[in-house]
């Protein structure tokens, strides 16, 4: 389990940690290696808990950070590195497992849903990344704030339903739905140059 | 092995960001339940971190380029910007054209029945908002809802009768049935319009048809015959079952359950007879009858979608006015077409997943105006 939320980290080995993410940007293998070393540590850890086959564990590890390194022009943009990685290990693992329960069982499962493989890998896990940083904000909202939100968004009901739903008025249910808005908007200006409109 | 297949499924969804927040509750539940390995020793961790650090170098040196990557990564940047926000509001907020979600498409419910009265001087009569057993009168005409919710439609004798023109039609994902004054009942499939007067007078019932509608037409005591302009075509019967399918104006097809019916294209000067089971369509400009298996045609009265090996490219049409959706269709191989029943009265999710076994890969997609896009080939 990981949080989004962003511990300041100054240094790594002596380094000042936002220079090396502005070096690996630039293409600086060296600066790359040094957070390679810092962070696998937990991560393989974190992947053998799971997965039993070392190769298939190492093959994880290495898809992790080769996404990582085709993502650094990106890498200033993420918000917490480790939140991007245990984000894309969790991806990279239950893809694993899906192959996995495939080869054991092609009789019982027929493709319904196509898993859709256009998309490069680091796009993929980039992507995923966003979604999981937004979904961890709206389990992050305040309780009432929450509620309401994951009604209308989650749930499809309008306004005027929700409120009676909870007893509340219509009003109050559009003043939470903005404070809502409003902080998913605050954790994704981290992610885009460009302001979004809900 | 269904919980194997369930999880299957999920983890698709997951890897393709199309989850719904419960399905990804249920995902990380499944995961954090499964059985913890055994603690790998410390110095095999090293070695595989090892091993793992040397392959990474070795492969992006072999991928790295020498030229300058700084203005090519910043073009990419953008335009990576610009899918994120992409794919992040449909998921809140939809706004462009991304993937529909499968809680999305399981609220597409389909088609079902209501239908519009507009009577001749304007008025609008939503059908819906008539009860069962309840009659309205509006000017000289009753319009009466049965026990079985059919429509019935009658003249009031009071005295002088005024004829009246009045207009029925379906919304898209609607069907109605409809009691003419003579008797005759007419089911409208979606999206159309019946054009017909409050009362026949005794001479020849002309109505007109734009869409789809199945007809069970009454004889008259003084036999008076029964039309259906529809697109160029027009179909005289006295009495007899027949399905007229007019949604493509030039191309309307005429086909016959029991009876006897002629089909005439007045503007060439052709017409046909018919006998039960053959259809009435124009063939490179002749007017011609056909044998048809008129299970097929009435499928949609039957609550199905009929594939007939042939016809997958109308289908989707009807699909599409069905769950009020648009349907893009491309055939890619040559192969023999799909040949099946599909039921109507499912959501749309569910629709989708028998398209696809159905071997019609689908894909949705949110478009323009908040409206689902499905695209099949």
């Amino acid at each position: 389990m990981f949080t989004a939320t962003t511990f300041t980290m100054k240094h790594i080995d002596g380094h000042n940690f936002e220079e090396l993410l502005i070096r690996i940007g630039e293409g600086d293998q060296q600066a790359f290696a040094i957070i390679y070393d810092f962070y696998s540590a937990d991560l393989i850890r974190h992947i053998s808990k799971k997965i039993s086959n070392p190769q298939t564990a190492e093959d994880i590890l290495h898809d992790l950070f080769l996404s990582l390194w085709n993502n650094r022009a990106k890498i200033v943009e993420i918000v917490s590195l480790p939140a991007y990685l245990y984000s894309s290990c969790r991806y990279l693992m239950l893809a694993h497992f899906r192959q996995q329960l495939k080869q054991g069982n092609q009789q019982d499962i027929r493709d319904v849903d196509l898993f859709d493989d256009s998309l490069p890998l680091e796009d993929q896990l980039y992507y995923r990344y966003m979604l999981d940083t937004v979904a961890n904000e709206v389990e992050n909202l305040p309780e009432k704030c929450r509620e309401v939100f994951k009604l209308s968004r989650e749930e499809f009901l309008s306004n005027k339903e929700i409120a009676a739903k909870l007893n509340i008025s219509e009003s109050t249910v559009e003043k939470h739905i903005n404070k809502a808005i409003k902080r998913l908007r605050a954790v994704t200006s981290h992610l885009f140059h460009v302001f979004l409109i809900f | 092995m269904k919980q194997v297949k369930h999880i299957y499924k999920l983890i698709t969804l997951f890897l393709n960001r199309q989850e719904s927040p419960q399905e990804r509750r249920a995902l990380f539940d499944w995961m954090d339940a499964l059985p913890s390995e055994q603690e790998r020793g410390e110095h095999e961790l090293i070695e595989m971190r090892k091993n793992t650090r040397k392959r990474l170098l070795s492969t992006i040196n072999k991928t790295q380029k020498s030229i300058r990557i700084s203005r090519i990564v910043r073009y990419s940047s953008v335009a990576a910007a610009i899918l994120m926000i992409a794919f992040l509001a449909v998921r809140y907020w939809p706004v462009s054209e991304q993937e529909a979600s499968k809680s999305l498409l399981a609220s597409i419910p389909p088609g079902h029945e209501t239908a519009i009265i507009t009577l001749a001087d304007g008025q609008q009569i939503n059908l819906d908002q008539l009860a069962l057993n309840q009659s309205v009168q509006v000017g000289g005409t009753l319009i009466s809802k049965d026990a079985q919710g059919k429509v019935s439609y009658r003249d009031v004798v009071t005295g002088k009768q005024q004829v009246q023109r009045n207009t029925l039609y379906t919304p898209k994902g609607a069907t109605y049935d409809l009691m003419l004054s003579d008797g005759t009942l007419v089911s409208l499939n979606a999206d159309s319009k019946l054009i017909y007067p409050s009362s026949f007078e005794g001479k020849d019932r002309i109505v007109e048809l734009e869409g789809e509608a199945y007809f069970h037409v009454q004889k008259t005591k003084n036999k008076t015959r029964f039309i259906v302009k529809a697109g160029l075509q027009q179909t005289e019967v006295l009495g007899t079952k027949f399905n007229i399918n007019a949604y493509a104006k030039e191309q309307v097809q005429t086909a016959l359950e029991e009876g006897s019916v002629v089909v005439s294209r007045k503007d060439i000067g052709q017409s046909v007879h018919l006998k039960p089971n053959e259809k009435a369509q124009t063939v490179q400009g002749k007017l011609v009858a056909a044998a048809v298996n008129m299970e097929d045609v009435l499928g949609w009265k039957r609550g199905q979608f009929c594939f007939d090996g042939t016809n997958t490219a109308a289908v989707m049409q009807e699909i599409a006015r069905w769950y009020d959706i648009d349907v893009s269709y491309q055939r890619i191989d040559r192969g023999p077409q799909y040949s099946g029943k599909i039921p109507r009265n499912i959501s749309l999710d569910k629709l989708i997943e028998l398209l696809n076994f159905a071997d019609l890969k689908t894909k949705a997609v949110v478009g323009s105006g908040n409206r689902i896009h499905l695209i099949i080939t």
